[in-house]
């Protein structure tokens, strides 16, 4: 995963902001905090989106349906790009630096 | 019970009874209960992880159920031997006590030249001096009739002084003796029924019979380990004193006492899930079979949590600790998501109306902890999230009228044992200052704020969030004794149960529902203030009020706007983030609302 620095926190949710309004959503809440800024946003249709901000930068996107009844959820089956990080309670930060988005992280 | 038989033990049998040996035996029991603790550590921790990791189809999941069957046995396995280790400990212990009493009555009978004959009576030679002509008196033979204590002599016959003391001989022997053959009578019929059923099979019956036999082992070794268990001493002294046990004593006590040891505030987490997780299966085995409301309601919230500690954390997911978990009053269950003990940010989420042990929380209210751990573990990984049910919620069955007498009298039991709790995980936390948060959702957070009426405040808590709060007891937010820049505030634009009652008079008949019901019954107090003191999203009351979804709308949602504040799916997140980065030691990053 790529490292965000706190410079281009603000700039990468603008970007998200854009095209979430641009597709319908409509921007329920935000937190504009350097560190930690985040971005709700629901369809008209009830569809729920997110995009916060968690420790040393690392993004986390959040994407929820309306209510449906609950059934078996079957794994993906999509072949992982990255490591999956087997048997490992926590999974590491982002360590992949981007000339652009990793710009001033430390 | 068959009644007990006449003695046929001698003392000379008690004499040289081997203690030593007993204990020897008590010793390979334990190590049989240690090896097959390890063995279903194995299977559960390797064997069913790797399974699961790496096996997919029916041949995979069909070895996962029988292996977990066998983890299971061996689970069974490990509570009947620890249980028989105690029991021969205990055996040793009491027939040593008798076997000291003996051997100081031989002692003293040689000491005095007295000769203790195979019968228990005791012949002693001639001494002292006749009234009339000073001779020695006679020699003779005392025995005891089995109840001790002299006739008293006569004034009028002076005794040979050696009867007296032969006398007192007599009775120490025969009492040391018969008191032995009542232990021994004691401990064979307790090992007689510490017999597992034949196969390899074992099921819930035999689970009970476990339960019950913990009972029996537990009521015979009370004299042997004693109720050292420091039910009264500060969670600080109860961690003391089992870091200050040894290996064996350890064993011994979890395999006894699961339940007290599990449930004590001051012992490490670790061995309070260790011993939970067998208290779980031995509540399991006493409420299978039951037909009354209570234990079925109790026991389908057991096995949902029995089947989330079997499920094995994907990656990056918090591990589950059972911290606590009881069948008394409405039930209790305690379960951490991380390990309190490492992680410098714990936070403690109080659950309050119509909250027991059922399957409703093992499902939702233990998802929210979850949740949130998640969340907080997303900011920084070194936390930890628990749902504490370890207090009597009011309950709807309770009817309204005794919810408004009992009002503040379940906040206040709740909250003494929440202040223990806290204390608890303070003292066995690993960490030089460990970041601690309690929260308290509906009536969860009155019991919050009873509990920062004692002493300082709640042992160890830095900082206080109150989520759709009837009020907490107190008036203003630096009333909870962490100071009020440190309370938070969730409370929902459409939550009716955070809303002053005189402002809510019209919407009631639009709520109904069952907690409508509740809270009609608490709205005749009128005024500016909550039902239990001033709202905590107001202005006078001066705590931080942070960003929530509104919730649905009472005429669309009715009550539904008061359970959204841990929600990662139905409402926006912005509320649940909240707690997390104040769970996480992060307030300052809060995005705050305006107060009422």
């Amino acid at each position: 995963m790529t490292v965000i620095s706190a410079e281009r926190r603000g700039s990468f949710l603008g970007v998200v902001d854009r095209s979430l309004r641009k597709a319908g959503y409509k921007v329920e809440a935000t937190n504009n905090d350097v560190d930690f800024p985040a971005i709700y946003a629901r369809s008209t249709d009830g569809y729920t989106v997110s995009l916060r901000f968690g420790g040393e930068g690392q993004a986390f996107l959040r994407a929820d349906t309306p209510c449906v009844e609950e059934s078996e959820v079957a794994e993906s089956t999509t072949q992982a790009t990255a490591p999956t990080y087997e048997g490992m309670e926590h999974i590491p930060r982002p360590n992949i630096r981007s000339p652009f988005w990793s710009a001033g992280a430390p | 019970m068959t009644p007990m038989p006449t003695p046929t033990l001698t003392w000379a049998q008690l004499r040289d009874v081997k203690c030593a040996e007993l204990e020897g035996a008590a010793d390979g029991w334990g190590k049989s209960s240690n090896r097959a603790d390890a063995a279903r550590d194995r299977i559960e921790q390797q064997l069913l992880t790797g399974l699961r990791d790496t096996q997919e189809g029916e041949a995979a999941q069909a070895a996962v159920a029988r292996l977990r069957q066998l983890g299971r046995n061996f689970q069974y396995v490990y509570t009947e031997c620890g249980l028989l280790r105690t029991t021969l400990n205990s055996l040793a212990h009491e027939m040593r006590t008798q076997q000291r009493a003996l051997t100081e009555a031989l002692e003293d009978a040689a000491a005095l030249k007295f000769t203790v004959h195979a019968n228990g009576s005791v012949t002693y030679p001639a001494g002292g001096e006749g009234l009339v002509d000073g001779a020695p008196l006679r020699g003779g033979t005392a025995s005891s009739s089995g109840t001790s204590g002299l006739m008293p002599p006569s004034g009028l016959i002076a005794p040979n002084p050696h009867a007296a003391k032969a006398q007192d001989i007599a009775d120490r022997v025969c009492g040391a003796v018969r008191a032995a053959a009542e232990i021994d009578w004691r401990y064979a019929g307790i090992l007689r029924r510490l017999k597992a059923e034949e196969g390899l099979k074992v099921p819930a019956s035999t689970w009970k019979d476990a339960a019950g036999d913990a009972a029996e082992v537990r009521d015979a070794a009370g004299a042997y380990l004693k109720d050292a268990i420091p039910h009264d001493a500060s969670p600080e002294a109860r961690r003391d004193w089992w870091a200050g046990l040894t290996q064996e004593q350890r064993e011994e006590y979890l395999a006894v006492y699961p339940d007290q040891i599990g449930n004590l505030d001051g012992i490490p987490a670790l061995v309070r899930d260790a011993a939970n997780r067998d208290n779980l299966q031995l509540l399991i085995g006493k409420l299978e079979g039951r037909d009354d409301e209570k234990s079925m309601t109790q026991l389908a919230g057991m096995r949902e949590i029995d089947r989330q500690l079997g499920a094995a954390a994907k990656p990056g997911e918090p591990p589950m600790f059972l911290l606590g978990v009881s069948d008394e009053g409405n039930g209790r269950a305690i379960v951490s998501y991380g390990n309190p003990d490492t992680s410098k940010n714990v936070a403690a989420y109080v659950p309050g109306l119509n909250t027991s042990l059922d399957e409703d929380f093992a499902k939702n209210d233990l998802k929210r902890a979850r949740d949130t751990a998640i969340a907080t573990r997303e900011i920084d990984p070194s936390s930890a999230m628990v749902a504490w049910l370890g207090y009597d919620a009011p309950q709807l069955v309770d009817g309204r009228d005794s919810l408004a007498v009992m009002g503040n009298e379940r906040a206040e039991a709740g909250g003494r044992s929440l202040n223990s709790f806290m204390g608890g995980l303070a003292a066995t936390n690993n960490n030089d200052d460990p970041h601690m948060v309690a929260v308290g959702h509906s009536y969860g957070s009155r019991t919050v704020g009873a509990a920062t009426q004692h002493g300082d405040g709640i042992p160890g808590v830095d900082d206080i969030v109150l989520v759709g709060s009837p009020g907490v007891g107190v008036d203003r937010a630096e009333d909870l004794q962490v100071g009020k820049s440190h309370v938070f505030v969730g409370a929902a634009e459409n939550d009716l149960v955070t809303k002053v009652p005189s402002k809510l008079q019209g919407n009631m008949g639009a709520a109904g529902g069952p907690v409508g019901y509740i809270v009609g019954g608490l709205m005749d107090r009128g005024g500016d203030n909550l039902w239990f003191g001033k709202d905590p999203a107001s202005e006078a009351f001066g705590a931080k009020r942070f960003q929530t979804d509104a919730g649905p709308s009472v005429i669309a949602g009715g009550f539904d706007a008061h359970s959204l504040y841990f929600d990662r799916s139905r409402a926006d997140s912005v509320s649940s983030d909240s707690i997390a980065l104040i769970a996480a030691g992060k307030a300052g990053k809060i995005k705050l609302e305006g107060l009422r």
